[in-house]
């Protein structure tokens, strides 16, 4: 009886049921393609960050103060890890870790090119490692022009990005050796550019230094154009180099190696005051001895070839289990391992490791939410007035029902029921809707150029993707808007007394 | 033995802003079992107020209501409400139908709302006193297709199905025609003889009188002498 007096009441107030019933649709498909379009942001960036870039975990030297080594600025220095041959081995060892990559990452002044001394200096963002190895982790390189260098082979990978910028820059135009020249090397949008008007290089120089180091520069091939798999809008500034030539630029020779006489010692402490000192013809030399730097201190040893096979500034670690409960026990296990065996090693999420750019993504997902919040606390607003005004308009209805016997009770659940039964058909119509627009447009792929929006769509396409999980939070967020909605309105129902029905007649 | 219905001293108070206004000032009314009680009056003499007191709908400002000798006024809501349900019937001025349910599930409705018969069974006993109030044809006619003569047979077809000991009217004939109006006095004259249910109805037409056995008259609030 009392889903039938429901079910008939709606029927009979078509206009009110279909307000409610077009504010709960609407509400119900933009709250789960928002949902879907969270859902794809959170595995795309996670794809991203996790699988194509970062790992779930990066390990550095306890001596990194600052943890956000993606975001620091040019000239910070990121820290050469000094254990790094045990870190290795702890992180082979322990049951939670797929995989790990050393690598080292810093932001180098790109010199001018091999024959325009005059050019301006550019920055140039620099990926260090092992790129078969780099290529098997994360396969997240996609060569444009020329190929990866094997193993062994020095080069670099310039990010068709920044290839453009040091163009547009210095008019000079990189592209891989034993590469045909192309016109389609030149920028987008340059259309008029010949090949006589251009300086064509095939090397770059950089000069790496760090508050640690003095500098030192390298000149390495250009092996490939490419562009990043995925995400290059985010990436593209960052350009990949070998791991041997990143070291000649850091200067990260064999510290333990390193013998410093204490005439050379002596002559580095030399009074700068007394420039004349420099050049006496005798320098005390009593006593010397031969001392070991200790293996941290990196120094200088120019026209030596003896840089550190083992000097690697980060590890990316990716996890079995991507699950972050489970990844905040790795690390709190990791890092006591490190300071029981007295390693210079501490883990820190992608996150922390990311810095304000993962601050960004969780401000953009924030947004989502106040924003969908935002729609459905107007929702809200506007279902509870109407089924308010709509009670007010059915007292004397609802107070003869009381006047026959019916308890509060009664009210409340036929009212509760007319709200569900409308819930269930718009909002359930508007979760559907949502799922099947959100696999349209996940079909459909629709080209997202905006790079804020690339944040969000976590690709340069929009394909939101709607789970089994988005719809129970649909389900769930309708049930909330409806519970939410009616109270109000019930309250205004418990109010009505058997009095009504005589009086408001 | 007392009776079914004691009212003692029973004043009832409205205000308007800060202006008292007393609708019943002081009643006494002892009313038995079975009777066929006619509560007469003008408009504005406190007749409705009364009903709707000795009909658990409104509770007096002062005074003692005694239904089967329980004192109505320190019960809770609940209880009000289903004392309203399994012993008193209620028919409105106004009729009062639900405009969703047709006729045969607005007399099943106080039954559905008891949960103690079965759904076949209340759709039986509604439409045995559809029968008796002359509605067999129209037990599928919502409120909205029925003339009001026929809205008020379904209302107290309604407030017989219970099996209630008291059925109290409010000026029953006040929206309907003399002879739609006689007929309905007719059948509750009728009912009250053959179901021995107790019939109080309220109304201010003189003609009317005939069908009660007992009449008492107010005015302004007081039982006329």
């Amino acid at each position: 009886m009392l889903l039938k007096i429901a079910r008939r009441n709606l029927l009979r107030h078509k206009g009110k049921s279909l307000v409610v019933g077009i504010i709960l649709f609407i509400g119900s498909l933009v709250m789960t393609i928002g949902s879907a379009t969270v859902t794809a942001m959170e595995k795309n960036v996670t794809r991203t960050f996790i699988d194509s870039f970062m790992g779930d975990i990066t390990i550095m030297s306890k001596k990194q103060k600052n943890e956000g080594v993606f975001m620091q600025m040019m000239g910070e220095t990121t820290e050469v890890m000094a254990d790094y041959a045990k870190t290795a081995d702890i992180l082979s060892g322990h049951q939670d870790v797929d995989s790990f990559i050393p690598y080292c990452y810093s932001i180098p002044m790109m010199l001018a090119g091999n024959d325009n001394p005059t050019g301006y200096p550019a920055i140039c963002a620099i990926y260090a490692a092992e790129l078969d190895q780099y290529q098997k982790m994360f396969s997240n390189i996609s060569p444009v022009e020329g190929k990866l260098p094997l193993r062994g082979e020095r080069g670099i990978l310039l990010s068709k990005y920044m290839r453009d910028m040091y163009y547009l820059v210095n008019q000079d135009l990189y592209y891989p050796a034993n590469t045909p020249f192309s016109a389609q090397y030149f920028p987008e949008g340059i259309t008029n550019a010949r090949h006589e008007d251009v300086s064509l290089k095939h090397n770059i120089v950089l000069m790496g230094y760090s508050a640690r180091n003095s500098s030192g520069d390298v000149s390495v091939p250009v092996r490939a154009v490419f562009r990043w798999t995925r995400l290059d809008n985010f990436w593209r500034e960052v350009s990949v180099m070998d791991i041997a030539s990143y070291r000649e630029m850091m200067n990260y020779r064999i510290g333990g190696d390193i013998v410093i006489s204490r005439q050379e010692s002596r002559l580095l402490e030399i009074n700068t005051d007394n420039p004349e000192a420099m050049f006496a013809e005798k320098i005390e030399t009593a006593g010397i001895t031969a001392q070991k730097v200790s293996k941290p201190e990196f120094s200088r040893a120019a026209g030596k070839d003896d840089f550190d096979n083992n000097a690697w500034e980060l590890i990316a670690v990716k996890l079995k289990d991507h699950n972050q409960k489970k990844r905040a026990v790795t690390i709190r296990e990791l890092n006591n391992i490190f300071t029981e065996k007295n390693i210079d090693a501490k883990a820190v999420t992608w996150e922390t490791f990311a810095g304000a750019m993962a601050g960004f993504i969780k401000g953009i997902r924030t947004g989502l939410f106040v924003f969908v919040s935002l729609i459905f606390i107007v929702a809200i607003i506007i279902i509870m007035n109407t089924l308010a005004m709509s009670t007010l308009e059915r007292s004397a209805e609802l107070g003869m029902m009381r006047a026959v016997g019916a308890r509060r009770k009664f009210i409340g659940f036929m009212l509760l029921g007319e709200t569900f039964t409308l819930s269930a058909i718009f909002g359930g119509l508007g979760i559907i809707c949502g799922g099947l627009m959100s696999a349209i447009f996940s079909y459909l792929k629709l080209p997202v150029k905006n790079e804020m929006m690339q944040i969000i769509t976590g690709n340069a396409w929009y394909a939101p993707e709607f789970t089994a999980a988005d719809a129970l939070t649909g389900i769930i967020l309708l049930i909330l808007v409806t519970v939410l909605s009616v109270i109000y309105p019930l309250r205004i129902s418990f109010r009505i007394s058997p009095l009504d029905a005589v009086e408001r007649n | 033995m007392s009776a079914l219905i004691e009212i003692e001293n029973v004043k009832k108070t409205y205000y308007l802003g800060k202006i008292a206004v007393p609708a019943l000032r002081g009643i006494n009314l002892s009313i038995e079992k079975g009777e066929l009680l006619s509560i007469i009056g003008p408009s504005g003499s406190g007749k409705t107020t009364l009903m709707n007191i000795i009909g658990l709908i409104d509770k007096s400002t002062d005074g003692t209501v005694r239904i089967a000798g329980e004192d109505i006024g320190q019960m809770p809501d609940q209880v009000l409400t289903d004392l309203r349900l399994n012993k008193l019937g209620f028919i409105f001025q106004t009729f009062n139908l639900v405009p969703v349910l047709n006729a045969l599930e607005n007399v099943e409705f106080p039954l559905q709302l008891q949960r103690s018969a079965g759904k076949k069974n209340a759709a039986g006993k509604a439409a045995q006193l559809l029968e008796q109030v002359g509605l067999k044809d129209y037990m599928l006619h919502r409120p909205a297709e029925l003339s009001g003569g026929q809205r008020q047979r379904v209302a107290i077809a309604r407030a017989l199905i219970t099996d209630p000991d008291i059925v109290l009217a409010d000026e029953p004939t006040a929206n309907l025609d003399s002879v739609t109006g006689k007929s309905i006095l007719e059948l509750m004259k009728e009912m009250n003889r053959s179901l021995g249910t107790t019939f109080i109805f309220s109304t201010h037409n003189r003609d009317v009188l005939e069908y009660a056995r007992r009449i008492v008259t107010l005015k302004d609030g007081l039982l006329a002498a």
